[in-house]
């Protein structure tokens, strides 16, 4: 587990390196640039606006106004769609490198949390749109939402072990990238992210702590949207169960690493 | 290890896991206690060799020899099941085509991948930037994506990163191969500005010219094993019986497919055919008598008596034709010669021109005729050619011709240059204006029929290859009596 840490620490500089280029390559070519990473944030929450506005007929969720409620689905769907990047394109994170394990000795353990910075440097675009629209609407901004960073911990680790995982089983099970779209779709009802945690029967709502995302979004709910300190025990615990499960897949990628270069 | 040793392999051994399916691979992985699903295959056995640093290894082999496996093991890609690599200092490797390269990235981007890779700081990576972007010469097209490039222009950037990052032991398979001319011949210089450096190479090729120009020592594979280690020359032979036999072999066994022997049968139908149409140059008609007598075996021998395909330009060597004759002739002419894959004879005899009598030769019995000369042509790759024809009155009656029957390789001395095809006596001045000369040159070359003086001249040269003790010729029990029972 130390020597995990380590090594990922020696190679901080590549993780970064290629985030940046993940991200840079993204937008390089397009005419308008950086700028349409917030014009698609800006988009989708123009979106939910007008559609739910009209749909939900000056129904209310709980104490949640129609306006809020907005904000409330966009603050947990922001930070669902990394997720959702790294899920769908981890299996072929490895198999599209297959220039990279072959042909040089390259840290192939570096594409998983590379990939999962680049995601979520649009999920940190997307929480600026978000605040801009809180501002506006609110007419204040949820300020314990400096707290975020530390609710994005799990996140992180989440992500890169659903990068190493993925990535890893990517290389041999080809047929992978058909499981993870309806897994990507499963996963999303799944989570309280459309609906308020408040619908599911009670005695449910324990069962939540099996998808470790659901526990993620209530945090990241209680920070941005309610303005509140997140539950410190739950997000411990959650930062513990994602760090596990990180270091469990790593061990894995670790194991299936030496049939890369054979496989691909 | 003393620290003289750049690369040391010991009991080198790769053995691939076949799988049916990646899944099974994966399975295997993941539930070590399980049955296996796999079949063995050893790319690679008990492999081990010594290289100093600063020498430059030639690895040759047939496909599938284990070549590109023993790399990859060099480069650290891949893992030896077993046995052992030391590798001191640090090491740039051109595996195939287009180095770690990720596809979507400009050039200019994989530079700082896989400089980074190579464990430089953005620092060094800046001052190399310039010479990498230089020497890779691809205009433009450093700043856009790589997988816009063609294979020649992947090249040039993958070499040209190898080689200035300054690695102290630089991997090369036969990515070279797709350069073009001049970026060979850059490529190839800058290698040996490495090596004068001090610097230790590992090549892989499939030209003997290349092997024999640049490397200073050979290793030799054969399904995964050291078949000879040592002295170029001495590998280069061995690889060129080893191809021959092989070729034999096959074509003996049968296994060419039948459309390969049509296609074959039918090569040598036009090439025969192409050739006719070129001869009536000298005024005369040709035609065919297949019967009238064939050639029945063949040998050339270098300057040492040993029966080879590799010559030493400026020495004497020897070619055997064994002939049959099956039906009596006018006048006949026998020769061989050596030519370019494709071109006109450029070397060679025939008996009837010098004016040597065949027309007491029995029919039905074997002739050995043998020509001794020394060897005018410069290093290169050449083919052996030799025929037979009636020279009748009114037409050259062709009996039995053949255009490349064997691959020759002349090989020359280490680091000089040679101009041109054929040597010759050469005087050469300058003259000013007013018609004085102001410098001059004769040059005269050696020639000799005898083998002994011709090894007055190759003493030194040898004497320097067995002075590297670290030169062992390691082989196969199989091998070497093959090659005793071959001499």
């Amino acid at each position: 587990m130390w020597r995990m840490i380590t090594t990922l620490y020696t190679v901080r500089g590549h993780i970064w390196d290629f985030a940046v280029r993940e991200v840079g390559q993204r937008y390089r070519g397009s005419a308008l640039g950086l700028l349409l990473a917030f014009a698609y944030p800006f988009l989708m929450l123009t979106i939910y606006a007008v559609v739910f506005s009209m749909l939900l007929r000056g129904r209310v969720l709980g104490s949640i106004s129609k306006s809020e409620w907005v904000l409330y689905l966009f603050s947990a769907l922001n930070f669902w769609w990394p997720i959702t990047e790294v899920l769908g394109g981890a299996p072929n994170f490895i198999y599209a490198r297959a220039n990279l394990v072959k042909r040089v000795v390259f840290p192939v353990e570096i594409i998983a949390p590379s990939m999962t910075l680049a995601s979520l440097f649009h999920g940190l675009i997307g929480f600026a749109v978000y605040l801009i629209f809180f501002a506006a609407i609110e007419h204040r901004l949820p300020w314990r939402a400096c707290a975020l960073p530390l609710v994005l911990i799990p996140m992180i680790l989440l992500c890169c072990g659903l990068g190493w995982l993925f990535g890893a089983i990517g290389v041999f099970f080809r047929d992978l990238t058909r499981i993870t779209t309806p897994l990507v779709t499963a996963w999303f009802f799944l989570t309280p992210i459309v609906y308020p945690e408040t619908v599911i029967p009670k005695r449910y709502v324990g069962m939540l702590w099996l998808n470790p995302v659901a526990v993620f979004v209530r945090q990241v709910r209680e920070v941005a949207f309610y303005n509140r300190w997140p539950n410190w025990i739950e997000l411990f615990a959650l930062t513990m169960i994602c760090f596990f499960f990180a270091f469990a897949t790593y061990r894995v990628h670790l194991r299936l690493r030496p049939g890369y270069a054979d496989v691909l | 290890m003393s620290s003289d040793i750049a690369i040391s392999a010991s009991n080198l051994s790769k053995c691939y896991h076949v799988y049916r399916k990646p899944a099974d691979r994966a399975l295997d992985a993941l539930f070590p206690w399980t049955k296996h699903r796999y079949e063995e295959f050893w790319a690679l056995r008990d492999v081990s060799f010594d290289l100093r640093r600063g020498r430059v290894l030639g690895v040759i082999g047939r496909n599938g020899a284990g070549k590109s496996t023993l790399l990859q093991l060099l480069a650290g890609v891949l893992k030896p099941t077993s046995g052992q690599i030391r590798l001191n200092g640090k090491v740039a490797a051109l595996l195939e085509l287009g180095t770690g390269f990720v596809r979507e990235y400009t050039g200019r981007e994989n530079i700082w991948v896989y400089g980074g890779i190579l464990g430089l700081s953005k620092q060094e990576i800046r001052e190399r930037l310039e010479d990498i972007i230089s020497f890779a010469d691809i205009g433009s097209f450093i700043d856009r994506p790589v997988k816009t490039y063609s294979s020649g222009m992947y090249l040039r950037l993958a070499f040209s990163i190898a080689v200035n990052v300054s690695p102290d032991i630089l991997i090369v398979d036969e990515a070279l191969a797709v350069g073009d001319m001049f970026f060979r011949n850059r490529s190839f210089n800058r290698m040996k500005m490495m090596r004068e450096e001090g610097k230790t190479i590992v090549f892989v090729t499939h030209s003997m010219g290349q092997f024999r120009e640049f490397c200073d020592e050979g290793l030799l594979l054969e399904g995964g094993r050291v078949i000879s280690r040592g002295s170029t020359s001495q590998v280069a032979t061995h690889y060129l019986e080893l191809t021959r036999r092989r070729e034999d072999m096959l074509a003996q066994s049968g296994r060419l497919t039948r459309a390969e022997k049509e296609y074959l049968a039918a090569q040598m139908a036009k090439a025969i055919a192409d050739r006719s149409k070129d001869l009536p140059r000298h005024g005369k008609h040709h035609s065919f008598a297949i019967g009238a007598g064939r050639f029945v075996d063949f040998a050339l021998y270098d300057h040492h008596g040993n029966r080879t395909f590799v010559l030493e330009t400026m020495k004497p060597f020897k070619v055997e034709l064994k002939l049959v004759m099956e039906k009596p002739t006018e006048k006949l002419a026998v020769g061989y010669w050596l030519h370019k894959e494709g071109g006109e004879p450029l070397y060679g005899h025939n008996t009837l021109f010098l004016g040597l009598d065949l027309n007491d030769i029995k029919i039905g019995e074997p002739y050995t005729i043998t020509f001794e000369q020394p060897l005018l042509l410069h290093p290169g790759s050449y083919c052996l050619g030799m025929g037979c024809a009636d020279h009748l009155e009114s037409h050259v009656r062709l009996i039995d011709t053949h255009y490349g029957v064997a691959d020759v390789t002349v090989i020359g001395e280490r680091d000089k240059m040679y101009f041109s095809w054929v040597e010759g006596p050469t005087r050469m001045s300058v003259s000013d204006q007013a018609g004085n000369v102001i410098a001059a040159l004769q040059h005269q070359p050696k020639l000799s029929l005898s083998a002994e003086e011709a090894d007055a001249e190759v003493r030194p040269q040898q004497s320097q290859e067995a002075g590297s003790p670290d030169l062992v010729r390691t082989g196969s029990q199989e091998g070497t009596r093959e090659r005793q029972a071959d001499g």
